[in-house]
């Protein structure tokens, strides 16, 4: 081979700069990323600390409205709390929450999924049946109903939105453990004389990891999605930690009498995220699956 | 190589008798209820054969002949159904896992597909070290590493390749990487399923010939699964032919490849395409039988040019004549 | 002398990648007569079968015809429209598959894609069509060929599959067919019930064939005349049976020595190339061969060589051809 081997000499990396949705996603993620870790070092207010909040400010309107104060860049919210604060604080919790849940439900279904697709039999039936189950409902309503049966909070949601999630990675790990096992490279290990749980760790799941990549990616997204309407609806976060979807409901209820912004520029924020992450998500999966261009 | 081999006073390194290995087919709640009847694969029919020490025997047949099941299930990736699989002595054929341990150091396997047979995520030094740390033929680390390079060096490679991944290198150069793998613990006895047929000529002759070194070498022992009858006459000194999970004709390469018997031999040998002779006769028409049924009789009744009555009714055994095995009635 | 049906002159095909361009097909040159059988020899990576395709016009991007003419029956293919490419193709020129399972489709009998192609292109009535598809299966020895018609692809074999293929190939009886290791997935036997075959219809159509394959031991059973390909290049080409004895070029010299023999005496060790192909991103400067080629002097380091004429109707791509043949062996043992 050539000394063409680095990452920036790669195919990759070469698509990747030469594709405008790839680009732009990044620019967006980058951007919340950064907004979620540094954004509380700038924000003129924390939109948590009652303390500092003046009702007097409710309702002021964006800075370019009449009656727009440069305070308050995004105006405030009926309690007088800075919209632009919020949402960077909201932006956080939005973004930790969805990423937990990936992380969790990418190791519960990956383990899952492997042992399933490696041993397969009873123990494969049984799994996949329950997986089939779950996907046979809308994952809203499952989440809602865990939620509503044990009430809101952060420990809870992330628990409820991990066992909607599970199911998918689940399902993709196995099926790609199904297509491995058959390969030459597991026969050889296991003519080594290596047990079940070093071949899988070893072996199979290197093997596995790039089509999930590909769905943790876009399930970000999806979760923060479905996070927000769950927040929407009364049965997400709490109260006093408002997320991004928290923040359009709260501002919802006064949408109609004409103070739109404590609730279009959350909704624009959770879109723009949204969207970020999907292109991103696109582009992975066309470069390492191009079966599915 | 000192104790390698334990049993040397014993003249085989592998005996096999009356293996039998059957699938069943996927059996779900549809077929259940429709009442359907369950089917079985039969792969193996009683299979019998030895292999001396230092010595090549091959397996040659067409595909679903049952060759490569015969061999995975040697080599114990499959429970055998029935029959005994004696390796060095020892009968490993009810073996658990755990007491195959020190038998599979002693036989490896070379496998068809090199795109398929080495993990994409390892390096190469780690695919030819992890099989000599697992069963501790070396004292460490470093000697391991000492082992890799010695090995990459015998199947020709430089040191520096033993960091990359496969897929930096072609299949010729993989097969050399499965060979030095399947070498890393010392093995007495390999197993080489279809090891050429995925490889360029050019680069089957470079393969063959290593394979064929390294035998002297490493006084190595090869059961060889193949269906290049040209390629078998070149690497073997005894083989078996193989047919819908029978073994219809067995015995030294010359006395089968200048007098075979079992018309399927013949008809095989008559259709391998070869650059020195003219394609003489009519091919052997039809195709192989489904291995869900078998016919009562002889396997090959349904294509054989020669059939007799008898040949339906009766199942024809091996029986020595003229100086070779052969399961046919027209010399029983 | 019989007709001159195809002519390809020059041909390139040329892949434009990450890596670089790949001149899968560089400056190959033949002729075919009607009713020739001529074989394409070469191992992965020569570009026999971005030969075969080629003539088709069936190269995508990021694959590009870059030059040549390819002439048949007095006219360039290469100059043809899309549409008229779609009408010749199957009509003048059908093409069989390595895998008879992508040729033919999966939801349709066989009888409908029978059907299909001479509705295509022949004028026949809907029953005449249904008695020349069954004419058809019969010619290629399907057995029942009325029952057959009814069925599904996946409810034949292999071999009787390829069977199927060669019947939707001759339907319309071409002038060519362009066979692309048609009986590389098959069994021995199998694949020489396929030859047996394919070399009487041939014959009895009066077609041409060209037969692109890796095996030179099939290509001198089957074929008329043979041209060997290596990194893109025909390196030698002429009467199979000439060409086999006494090849001139190192390369086909070596391919035939590495192949074991069936009969005869049995070396301890084969002849075999030593090296490997190089990567077609990094070609030699100078003959391609150069780098593995016992023969190789400073000019192949230098200079590509041309196709020249040799004895009789054989030409060669060679510096330093082998003369007297075989005896002369430079390969290690």
């Amino acid at each position: 081979m050539t000394k063409k081997d680095g990452f920036f000499q790669s195919e990759f990396f070469h698509n990747f700069v030469r594709s405008p949705g790839a680009m732009a996603g990044l620019v967006v993620v980058l951007f919340f990323l950064l907004m979620a870790v540094f954004g509380p070092l700038f924000t003129p207010q924390n939109p948590y600390d009652i303390g500092t909040l003046d009702l007097m400010d409710a309702y002021k309107p964006p800075v370019w409205m009449e009656g727009g104060d440069p305070a308050f860049v995004l105006g405030t919210d009926e309690q007088g709390r800075d919209m632009l604060s919020a949402i960077v604080y909201g932006s956080r919790i939005s973004l930790f929450i969805s990423m937990i849940v990936v992380v969790l439900s990418c190791i519960f279904g990956t383990v899952l999924g492997l042992t399933a697709g490696y041993f397969g039999g009873r123990l494969d039936s049984f799994l996949m049946r329950i997986v089939d189950i779950q996907l046979s409902f809308p994952a809203m309503l499952v989440a809602l109903f865990i939620m509503a049966a044990f009430g809101r909070g952060f420990g809870k949601l992330v628990a409820a939105l991990t066992i909607v999630g599970w199911v998918l990675y689940a399902r993709t790990v196995r099926s790609s453990v199904l297509v491995e096992k058959k390969k030459e490279y597991v026969d050889a290990a296991r003519l080594i004389g290596l047990s079940p749980f070093p071949i899988i760790v070893r072996h199979v799941l290197p093997n596995v990891l790039t089509p999930l990549i590909v769905i943790a990616t876009i399930q970000v997204g999806t979760v923060i999605l479905t996070e927000a309407t769950l927040s929407y609806l009364g049965v997400g976060v709490p109260v006093t930690r408002p997320s991004l979807g928290l923040l359009v409901k709260n501002g919802y209820d006064v949408l109609f009498s004409g103070l739109w912004w404590s609730s279009v520029f959350p909704g624009m924020f959770i879109m723009l995220l949204v969207f970020g992450i999907n292109l991103l998500g696109d582009f992975l999966r066309d470069e390492f699956n191009p079966r599915l261009k | 190589m000192i104790g390698n081999h334990p049993r040397e006073n014993t003249e085989n390194i592998l005996e096999v008798r009356d293996l039998v290995q059957t699938f069943s087919q996927p059996y779900g709640i549809l077929d259940r209820l429709t009442g359907k009847p369950r089917k079985t694969v039969h792969a193996v029919n009683g299979v019998s054969f030895s292999i001396r020490r230092k010595e090549v025997f091959s397996l040659v047949g067409e595909s679903g002949c049952g060759k490569s099941t015969t061999a995975r299930t040697i080599v114990r990736l499959l429970e055998p159904r029935s029959g005994s699989i004696v390796f060095d002595g020892e009968d490993i054929s009810a073996y658990s896992p755990t007491r195959m341990m020190h038998v599979r150091k002693k036989m490896q396997m070379i496998f068809q597909d090199p795109y398929a047979s080495l993990n994409p995520r390892q390096r190469i030094k780690d695919i030819i070290m992890e099989p000599m740390l697992f069963h501790k033929t070396v004292a460490g680390k470093e000697e391991a590493h000492a082992e890799m390079y010695r090995l990459l060096d015998i199947v020709g490679f430089r040191p520096e390749q033993a960091e990359r991944y496969p897929h930096q290198f072609s299949g010729g150069q993989r097969q050399r990487i499965g060979i030095a793998r399947a070498l890393s613990t010392n093995p007495s006895f390999i197993v080489a399923d279809e090891p050429v047929s995925a490889l360029d000529v050019s680069i089957q002759a470079q393969v063959l010939n290593l394979m064929m070194d390294l035998k002297d070498e490493f006084s190595l022992s090869y059961l060889f699964i193949a269906h290049d009858l040209s390629v078998v006459r070149h690497v073997t000194e005894r083989l078996g032919i193989m047919y819908l999970g029978f073994l219809v004709e067995q015995g030294d390469r010359d006395v089968i490849f200048d007098t075979p018997l079992h018309p399927y031999t013949r008809a095989l040998l008559a259709a391998a395409p070869t650059l020195d002779r003219e394609r003489t006769g009519d091919p052997l028409q039809g195709d192989v039988p489904s291995p869900i049924d078998l016919p009562p009789g002889c396997p090959f009744v349904s294509r054989c040019p020669r059939r007799m009555d008898v040949c339906s009714r009766e199942r024809p055994v091996l029986r020595k004549i003229e100086g070779r095995f052969a399961a046919c009635h027209l010399y029983q | 002398m019989a007709e001159l049906l195809l002519e390809v002159r020059n041909l390139r095909t040329y892949f434009e990648l990450f890596r670089g361009t790949v001149k899968a097909v560089d400056g190959v040159s033949f002729t075919l007569e009607a009713g020739e059988i001529l074989g394409i020899v070469g191992e992965s990576g020569g570009g026999k079968s971005v030969t075969g395709f080629s003539l088709l016009g069936l190269i995508d991007p990021p694959g590009r015809i870059a030059d040549g003419e390819v002439i048949f029956r007095g006219e360039d293919l290469l100059k043809k429209s899309a549409e008229e490419m779609r009408r010749i193709r199957g009509k003048e020129i059908s093409m069989i598959f390595q895998d008879p399972m992508t040729s033919l489709n999966p939801l349709q009998t066989v009888g409908r894609q029978l059907d299909e192609m001479l509705a295509l292109h022949t004028s026949l009535s809907a029953s005449q069509r249904r008695n020349r598809a069954v004419e058809l299966l019969t010619e290629v020895g399907i057995p029942n060929p009325a029952d057959r018609l009814e069925n599904y692809p996946h409810q034949f074999s292999g071999g009787m599959r390829q069977r199927v293929v060669i019947a939707i190939a001759l339907a319309a009886n071409p002038g060519l067919i362009i066979a692309d290791e048609p009986t590389t997935a098959l069994d021995v036997t199998v694949q020489a019930q396929i030859l047996t075959l394919m070399e009487n219809l041939v014959k009895k159509f009066g077609s041409s064939l060209i037969l692109i394959t890796h095996d030179l031991a099939v290509v001198s059973e089957m074929t008329h005349r043979v041209a060997v390909m290596y990194c893109g290049r025909i390196v030698e080409e002429g009467p199979t049976k000439e060409l086999i004895r006494a090849p001139y070029h190192p390369y086909t010299m070596g391919l035939l020595e590495s192949i074991p023999r069936m009969a005869g005496t049995r070396l301890p060790r084969l002849p075999q190339i030593p090296g490997m192909v190089p990567s077609l991103f990094d070609l030699p400067r100078g003959c391609s061969f150069e780098p593995r080629c016992p023969r190789a002097t400073a000019r192949c380091r230098e200079e590509i060589p041309e196709m020249r004429r040799m004895t009789g109707n054989r030409r060669t791509a060679c510096h330093n051809p082998q003369t007297a043949g075989k005896e002369a062996a430079d390969y290690d043992r």
